[in-house]
């Protein structure tokens, strides 16, 4: 049974990735102020470890073409099994929206408009997202060419721009920290950008490819992506050197040192684009897979009548996420990786081993 | 039926968008409820818990009371001065103070007074870096005297004398990026705790009616205390050991003639060693392209011994100036050029132990300088008048 | 009290719904009248049942040996070709001698005169009253004769029509400068004449159900997706009007978003741009008595593609839709992103600038929100006046409202100078895409609102619901804008490619035959040459 009849092709899926990692490099403070200088050897780091994670993404969604995650974990564990752990995941997806939206309230409000209060802006995001929600996945996904082909302009230009004030010599000394804080980089990319790719599981049935085409554009979004997030952490460490671990949004402040003749200076409007557009991107997808996943439980025909209640759950859970923006920080940094370990690598690779034990799945008769 | 359901969806959404609408616009700043901040100074006060804060703001000038050039000064600026225990309390004074809100977005410098520049100004900048309105790009002076006397300066070449020292800087900046120092720049090297962060130095004369505001050097600080300057010269002698120089004019002057050259491009590496006893050596190989400014006198010389002569006495000219103005930063016990950093990012295991007694390790630097210099064009004319034929 | 406004809004949608679900088709419910024998009566029948209306003629004669045989000529004056008229009809008839002076049976003759006497082209038999009337209504004669059940139709159309001129709303440098006419035929004709190919449908129906216009759908149909052509035929057929005066009537009742600012059905003054939508699969509805030719689906790229693009050189053609484009974004957003900057974040100004804007600002008294409003409103005012002026006088206007306003405001303080700028360059880009000159005009506005509330933010906001509610739009099923997501070739979108890279036809639209050439074939140098003998190319 499927909940959302609308279709995407192979080229939108792999857009869609590419800008869901893309938005995660605005997010890479809680990175560099652990790793400082070798912000983009954690990063290389995380590819490498995550790219098994992604063929075992691959691999599930291969061999369970018409069921999303909440039909797989039933269909591997026993029914009851399945949709308590599918609870779980709900939970898991309504964090993940709900901590995106305060992000982008929170980014939003310190950078553009610093005196409206959170709610208005807020709840001004939801109400759009949730418009779009409506018309199911194909609408959101269609930008995402269109928005990752801005992230990229925007990203060539703003590294044209500070070429002058870049300083290589910042990249040095590598290798100087002690490994443990390698490890705890590796495993905050690993987790937080490159694993939350384990929502695209929920959207399996919508895209209707070969196998190797599945291979193909999965791989080829998350490769765009890890080129993007490498790209605008190595600019960063390269411009701001040692004071990097120090600024809450690094981006912005690189972006506000472009001075190129005194007409083209100020260009910290690109961020905001970039951070508006990528961030809404995320999150309504996030919104739509949360949404799907609680219909998916509760087993109804159509999601449509749950799309301005979940928003109003995930509108106040963003409020009461954490007290303030240095627990959210801390928190990325500790105690986030750890728990999000469980739903993004622990939970599929056993439901892969499962599924392999029970010789699932069990072929048509025809 | 479905009119129901329909009705509640309208008020739900109706409230939602009269909730926006309705409250306000709170980010709003109309341009004529701002005041434009293009310079602020901080000097030392009468009473020592205190400084003396002066915001210099541009006045927007309405199209019917513009007239002449000879308008007095007060029309184009406005100083707002205020005494506080720190900078976010003088703003809010000030904010409380007067009509407009102040708009720190657009500051181009912040000056220091020398006597607040010796106690530390660490403290001070928390504001500029903490705050979302202010920029990192904001210039760092130093006012030889009281801030304040910059920011009120009436000068000829320009209206408002913070846009005049920005301007004047960035364009020096052309010459070598270190001249100009940001508040990024001062930040990054304080964080590397052995650099000596380097500031420029402004002097405010009297002439006649008008002022006149010149840079005379950068102030060294140690830590985030001011103590002592260089002169132009010492400055030109640390750009120089920098490297990446262009349009510099090296004055040289033997008793065989006179020559001015121009540098088209002087680049500096510097590799950095740990010698035996674990003291520093540090090999700084310039490597140059000038071009001959002017000459006067050489009327002994034939014109084949003139360019390998003019190339010799360059090099010296350059040597002498990076190995004076060493000899100020050793005296010092000021690391200004960052050597220390220099260090750490080549012997990061051996920097943990040197890092301490950096001080002393300073001071018993081995500085080996080599300049290279090369002199492709010599301008129009090829040998001065009066020089000798052969 | 409020809200019964909007509960009586949504129960006419509700209603409307419904109604599009159990309507049956659009018949006209009169009982039809018989043709009597004795002409007398249907004469007395015609001459009620168009109130004696002083254009009907009548004229009776006879013919026939000994001039036996009564008949009469029904027209009204005024939309017959008396030429034709006398010619085909009554110097014949008249005219017309028996074979053999036998006197034909009453319903033979009627078969007899259509088939040997008359000299028409287009002759009808018709057996009711009814039909008589309605076919002289339209310009044809109806010739009745005593006795017979029968009556006699010949087309006489012959009115005063406009000839084919080159139209005024979409003048080209370089192209066909016929337009249209308000004709049905000769519409039909202009098409057929771009596109002679036997695959060429001509449907027609009659809509109104006071007016009976006629409507022509035009489609190619191995190319066109029959889907589309059944979904426009079912909608025509469920229109519910008593008038059709313009297609627009027409458009508005067929458009799949009538509440939506952005049109899904196209329209166009011009017979080749008419025909290349017609190639490409789309179908045309042709409207009697208007020069707007509906086409069906649009694409929102349609509106930034003009004729001129495909008869230029890709690489200005390319330059000049980027431009529209740009031009589209500009009128759009020009003055929120004016308002948003300089009332909400004049950080990203530079400084100089700054300075300029707040100069110009200082000692007017209004908040730029209100500036802007009151310069797009004379704007407004001015663009409209202009149009409903006659000629000469409009000149004076438009001098009038530009320089003076504009300038007499800037000096006067009322509103800045850069307010007024930015105004008349928005003003100026909506000029470059006619087609969204509404929905700019709407839209515009509403960006304004958001940004004077919510700054860089509400703008933001709103491009993304604007991209929302561009992508959930179909045009007859046809997705509207599919926001470059490579799902369609993109030839044709940002850039215009050369016309050889174009080798298939839109999929969403052209169901039957997708390929316009088989090769992606460049064309021939001119120094290259096919010449077995000659491979090399060397004798030229």
């Amino acid at each position: 049974m499927r909940i959302d009849k609308t279709q995407i092709s192979g080229v939108q899926f792999m857009f869609t990735v590419t800008c869901f990692i893309q938005s995660s490099s605005l997010l890479t403070a809680f990175l560099s102020e652990i790793t400082k200088q070798d912000s983009w050897l954690a990063v290389l780091f995380g590819v490498v470890v995550c790219l098994p994670l992604i063929w075992l993404y691959r691999t599930l969604m291969v061999m369970f073409p018409d069921y999303n995650l909440i039909q797989i974990l039933e269909e591997v564990y026993s029914p009851v099994v399945g949709k308590t752990i599918g609870i779980s995941y709900a939970w898991f997806f309504i964090t993940l929206t709900a901590l995106n939206l305060s992000d982008m309230g929170s980014f939003s409000k310190l950078t553009l408009m610093k005196r409206t209060p959170d709610v208005v802006l807020i709840v001004t995001c939801m109400l759009v997202m949730a418009w779009a929600v409506k018309y199911g996945i194909r609408l959101i996904t269609q930008y995402s060419a269109l928005f990752v082909f801005v992230a990229f302009s925007i990203l060539i230009a703003s590294v044209l721009l500070v070429l002058n004030q870049i300083n290589l010599q910042n990249f040095l000394p590598m290798f100087d920290l002690p490994a443990i804080k390698y490890v705890q980089g590796t495993h905050i990319i690993s987790t937080i950008p490159f694993g939350e790719l384990v929502t695209l599981l929920m959207i399996t049935p919508n895209v209707k490819l070969t196998r190797r085409d599945t291979t193909k554009y999965l791989f080829g979004g998350f490769t765009l992506g890890w080129i993007t997030v490498l790209v605008v952490i190595s600019r960063d460490i390269a411009v701001l050197g040692n004071t990097l671990p120090i600024f809450t949004l690094p981006t912005l402040v690189t972006l506000r040192l472009v001075n190129l003749g005194e007409a083209l200076s100020r260009v910290e409007i690109l961020f905001a684009i970039m951070l508006i557009m990528l961030l809404f991107f995320k999150i309504t997808f996030l919104y739509y897979v949360s949404v799907i996943t609680v219909a998916q439980i509760m087993k109804t025909k159509s999601y449509r009548h749950l799309i301005l209640a979940a928003g109003a759950l995930i509108t106040a859970y963003s409020f009461t996420l954490y007290p303030s923006p240095l627990h959210h920080a801390a928190s990325a940094k500790e105690i986030t990786p750890i728990l999000w370990t469980f739903f993004e690598i622990l939970m599929p690779l056993l439901t892969f081993v499962i599924a392999k034990l029970r010789k699932l799945p069990k072929e048509k008769e025809v | 039926m479905i009119p129901r359901r329909f009705r509640l969806l309208a008020v739900f959404l109706l409230s939602l968008l009269l909730m926006i609408f309705l409250s306000g616009c709170w980010d709003e700043h109309e341009l004529h409820t701002l005041f434009i901040v293009t310079g602020v100074a901080l000097d030392e006060s009468d009473d020592p818990e205190k400084m003396d804060i002066t915001v210099q703001i541009a006045k927007s000038q309405s199209k019917s009371s513009r007239s002449g050039d000879t308008e007095p000064q007060e029309n184009y600026i406005i100083l707002l001065k205020n005494k506080s225990g720190t900078m976010m309390e003088g703003l809010m004074e000030f904010n409380r103070d007067s009509s407009r809100t102040l708009m720190l977005n657009h500051n181009q410098v912040l000056l220091f007074g020398s006597s607040l520049a010796k106690q530390g100004i660490k403290d001070h900048i928390d504001l500029f870096m903490r705050d979302q309105d202010s920029r990192m790009e904001v210039l760092m002076i130093v006012v030889d005297g009281r801030g304040e006397e910059a920011l009120a300066a009436k000068l000829s070449q320009d209206r408002i004398s913070g846009m005049f020292i920005s301007r004047v800087i960035r364009t020096m900046s052309s010459v070598s990026s270190y001249y100009q120092v940001r508040m990024l720049d001062f930040v990054s090297r304080l964080l590397e705790e052995t650099t000596s962060p380097v500031v420029p130095i402004v002097t405010v004369t009297k002439k006649g009616k008008m002022e006149e505001i010149k840079i005379t050097g950068m102030a060294v600080f140690k830590g985030d205390k001011m103590i002592d300057r260089l002169s132009n010269d010492e400055t030109l002698g640390y750009i120089w050991a920098m490297g990446d120089v262009k349009h510099c004019n090296v004055v040289t002057s033997t008793e065989v003639g006179k020559a001015v050259f121009q540098i088209i491009k002087l680049d500096c590496k510097r590799d950095v060693k740990i010698r035996q006893d674990g003291g520093i050596g540090v090999k700084l190989s310039v490597n140059t392209t000038l071009s001959v400014g002017e000459i006067s006198g050489f009327s002994e010389t034939t014109s084949e011994e003139l360019m390998p002569y003019l190339v010799k006495i360059a090099q010296e000219e350059i040597k002498r100036k990076i190995m004076n103005s060493f000899e100020t930063a050793r005296r010092l016990n000021a690391d200004i050029y960052g050597f220390g950093t220099s260090v750490y990012r080549k012997y990061p295991k051996e920097w943990k132990s040197m890092k301490d007694s950096w001080d002393e390790i300073f001071s018993d630097i081995e500085l080996n300088v080599q300049v290279k210099a090369h002199i492709p064009v010599t301008g129009q004319i090829t040998q001065p008048l009066g020089m000798k034929e052969e | 009290m409020f809200f019964e406004f909007f509960v009586r809004k949504i129960k006419f949608l509700n209603h409307y719904r419904n109604y599009q679900q159990n309507n049956t088709e659009n018949t006209i419910k009169e009982r039809p009248i018989k043709i009597k024998k004795q002409l007398r009566e249907n004469l007395d029948s015609l001459k009620t049942i168009l109130g004696n209306s002083s254009d009907l003629k009548i004229h009776p004669f006879r013919f026939g040996a000994n001039s036996s045989i009564a008949g009469v000529l029904v027209f009204i004056d005024g939309l017959v070709d008396n030429a034709t008229l006398t010619n085909a009809i009554l110097r014949p008839v008249q005219s017309w001698q028996f074979k053999d002076n036998s006197f034909p049976l009453e319903d033979e003759l009627i078969s007899v005169l259509e088939q040997e006497a008359l000299c028409a082209g287009d002759v009808e038999i018709v057996k009711s009253l009814s039909d008589v009337i309605s076919n002289c209504l339209s310009g044809n004669t109806a010739l009745l004769v005593d006795g017979c059940v029968s009556g006699l139709i010949v087309n006489t159309k012959g009115w005063d029509k406009r000839n084919v001129t080159e139209p005024n709303s979409e003048t080209v440098v370089r192209g066909p400068r016929e337009g249209f006419t308000e004709n049905l035929r000769t519409n039909t004709a202009l098409i057929r004449r771009k596109i002679s190919n036997k695959q060429l449908r001509v449907e027609n129906m009659i809509l109104g159900q006071k007016t009976r216009t006629n409507v022509c759908l035009m489609y190619l149909s191995g190319v066109v997706n029959m889907k589309v052509v059944e979904a426009v035929k079912y909608r025509i057929k469920h229109m519910d009007v008593d008038s059709i005066l313009e297609s627009g009537y027409i458009e508005e009742y067929i458009e799949d978003a009538p509440f939506s600012p952005f049109g899904t059905v196209g329209y166009s003054e011009k017979p080749d741009v008419v025909a290349a939508r017609i190639l490409e699969g789309r179908t045309a509805i042709v409207v009697d008595g208007t020069p707007f030719v509906l086409t069906a689906p649009m694409l929102f790229i349609e509106s930034f593609q003009t004729a001129e693009d495909y008869y230029m050189r890709p690489l200005y053609a390319s330059i000049t839709r980027i431009l529209r484009f740009i031009a589209y974004f500009i009128t759009v957003f020009g003055p929120s992103i004016y308002i948003a900057l300089t009332a909400f974040h004049q950080e990203l100004l530079p400084t100089t600038l700054l300075f300029t804007i707040a100069n110009a600002r200082e000692g007017t008294p209004f908040p730029v929100f209100i500036e802007a409003m009151i310069m797009i409103f004379a704007f407004e005012i001015l663009r409209e006046g202009g149009i409903r002026l006659p000629r000469p006088v409009g000149q004076a206007v438009s001098i009038v409202g530009a320089l003076i306003m504009g300038d007499a405001a800037v000096s006067a303080g009322l509103v800045g100078a850069p307010v007024v700028i930015t105004v008349a360059i928005t003003a100026v880009a909506g000029f470059l895409v006619p087609m969204q000159n509404e929905s700019g005009s709407i839209l515009r506005v509403v960006m304004m609102v958001l940004a004077s509330f919510l700054g860089w933010y509400g703008i933001s906001m709103g491009f993304l619901a604007l991209l929302i509610h561009l992508g959930s739009l179909t045009s007859f099923g046809v997705p509207y804008f599919d926001g470059f997501a490579w799902t369609r070739n993109l030839q044709d979108s940002v850039v215009r490619m050369p016309l050889w890279t174009m080798v298939k036809r839109p999929k969403d639209i052209a169901q039957g035959d997708t390929t316009r050439t088989h090769f992606f074939i460049p064309p021939l140098r001119p120094y290259e040459t096919q010449d077995e003998d000659d491979p090399e190319g060397e004798r030229q």
